[in-house]
């Protein structure tokens, strides 16, 4: 990969990606891009194949055949490199929870070489400072999913990739987190690969989504763009992400 | 040192580190390192002071005893440590969060070798200063032997170590007590405690192929005739170089499979 082409690749490049476990398709020739400073929606019902997408992105799940590129690198191929540009945040990615919260951070601080202070930094920005101390096990889950944020935040990414990253978390919370993401948006240009099932989130934060249904993207656009073709309602004039959801899940939004 | 080396090192060596912490903050971890070592040594010495009051002809029975309980445990230790550093992660969910970052299969099979490493050098210093105090046994009379005595066990031990882990990575930490079985189903040929010679005919084929057996054999060889069987120790380092070899290709392709056939988020 040049220098160049590195430097203006898109932060996340699929192309036809499949990836079948045994005789059941989990994707199929799913293809979209990330744009650089861009906050992109990965919606769809339960098993639609987000999770899928995201572990093939993050490198630990390979895929059948198709491409998956991070600013131009291949995860699979070039991990190390690739990887550092990325934080990861899910509900389902936990730290060990005999450590500190101060102490996990600590150690992810090394595996991605974050600069000196980041673990301070990083606690400062998700308001965990009181919780430096206490061991990760003893954290409410929303601490828990702070405490992951936290840390795909360690090493400055320039790319984000969020599961559900406000399942957990109250109101309040979830407004702040929010909040954070944009202005990280706005600070850095950081580019961000949401899923969620909370519409009205992603509508409020989301510049495009893609529905996924049975492993295939079946729609992309802007939200409001989405809800006026899947709704067939061009006289929408705001996004219904929730009507959309239902009405992929019950009939694929065909 | 050029910056990839650099990073690499940096991530093997906070994983390490990270398992450490652990040991600190896990007192159940202890038990592993300290406890089960320690009732071996006590256990073996009563054994052996009892064969010694009864008069059995038995020259150095101590030494052939407390030597190989001391080596054998080492051995343990070091096989265990391999698949408990990555069952670990699987208990707190974090396979997913390590394997997510620029961290490498490789460096976290290395990470956790060394960490059986450091955690042998614990188990060691406590059963030596217990076989001394309790039966004014020194493991370190073996001399120099000890040296690639404990190296080859230590081989053994990773190697033994990384089929645990690739079974776990499999078929997940349900397997972990067959993972942990695998160094006991060694114990019958690796002559532990008894001559490779009171074997079956077809026991001592086997035990040919298992390097323990060659370790356990030039121990004894030191401990009643005083010299260093290196025919011995030539066959135990030649075995466990392609063993462990054998065992990273195995783990490695199970990787592979794992990452084939997406396990390694579910791994549980």
């Amino acid at each position: 990969m040049g220098q160049s082409q590195a430097t203006c690749a898109p932060a996340v490049l699929i192309r036809d990606l499949s990836k079948r476990f045994g005789a059941a398709a989990a994707l199929d020739r799913v293809s979209f891009d990330v744009q650089r400073g861009e906050i992109l929606g990965l919606l769809g019902p339960n098993g639609a194949g987000k999770t899928t997408t995201l572990h093939v992105l993050l490198g630990l799940v390979r895929p059948t055949t198709g491409q998956v590129r991070i600013f131009g690198l291949d995860p699979h191929r070039e991990r190390a490199a690739a990887l550092r540009h990325v934080g990861f945040a899910s509900p389902e990615a936990l730290m060990d929870w005999r450590l500190t919260v101060e102490e996990n951070l600590r150690v992810y601080a090394e595996f991605y070489g974050a600069e000196q202070g980041a673990v301070a930094r990083s606690l400062g920005v998700l308001e965990l400072e009181s919780q430096a101390a206490t061991k990760f096990g003893e954290l409410s889950l929303g601490q828990q999913m702070r405490a992951g944020l936290a840390r795909s935040l360690l090493h400055s990414p320039e790319l984000l990739v969020l599961d559900e990253p406000t399942a957990s978390l109250d109101p309040d919370i979830t407004d702040k987190t929010r909040q954070l993401l944009l202005a990280l948006r706005k600070d850095r240009g950081l580019s961000i690969l949401y899923t969620s099932h909370d519409m009205a989130e992603v509508e409020a934060l989301c510049d495009r989504v893609i529905f996924l249904h049975h492993g295939r993207v079946v729609a992309e656009g802007t939200p409001l763009a989405v809800s006026r073709r899947v709704l067939s309602r061009a006289d929408l004039d705001a996004a219904s992400l929730e009507e959309v959801f239902l009405k992929i899940s019950r009939d694929g939004g065909l | 040192m050029s910056s990839l080396v650099r990073d690499r090192l940096r991530r093997v060596r906070a994983l390490v580190l990270r398992y450490l912490l652990l040991l600190r903050r896990d007192p159940a971890r202890v038990v592993d390192t300290f406890y089960w070592p320690l009732i071996d040594i006590a256990v073996w010495g009563l054994l052996t002071s009892f064969v010694a009051r009864r008069g059995a002809n038995l020259p150095n029975a101590i030494g052939i005893f407390l030597g190989a309980a001391i080596l054998w445990n080492l051995f343990f230790r070091c096989a265990q440590d391999v698949s408990v550093s990555f069952l670990d992660d699987v208990w707190s969910r974090s396979v997913v969060t390590i394997f997510a970052s620029p961290l490498s299969f490789g460096e976290f099979a290395v990470a956790i070798m060394l960490l059986g490493l450091v955690k042998l050098l614990f188990t060691l210093i406590a059963m030596s200063v217990a076989a001394w105090l309790l039966y004014a046994f020194s493991v370190f009379s073996l001399g120099f032997a000890l040296v690639p005595f404990i190296g080859n066990l230590v081989l053994l031990g990773w190697s033994v170590g990384l089929v645990s882990l690739a079974l776990i990575l499999r078929f997940g930490g349900r397997w972990a007590i067959v993972a942990w079985s695998l160094p006991f189903l060694l114990m019958p040929f690796s002559s532990v405690f008894y001559p490779e010679s009171v074997l079956p005919p077809v026991a001592r084929v086997v035990a040919r192929s298992i390097p323990a057996n060659h370790v356990f054999e030039g121990m004894r060889t030191v401990v009643m005739d005083g010299r260093m069987d290196w025919g011995r120790l030539g066959w135990a380092t030649t075995l466990n170089l392609f063993y462990l070899a054998l065992a990273a290709s195995v783990t490695a392709w199970v990787f592979r499979v794992a990452l084939r056939r997406g396990l390694l988020p579910k791994v549980r």
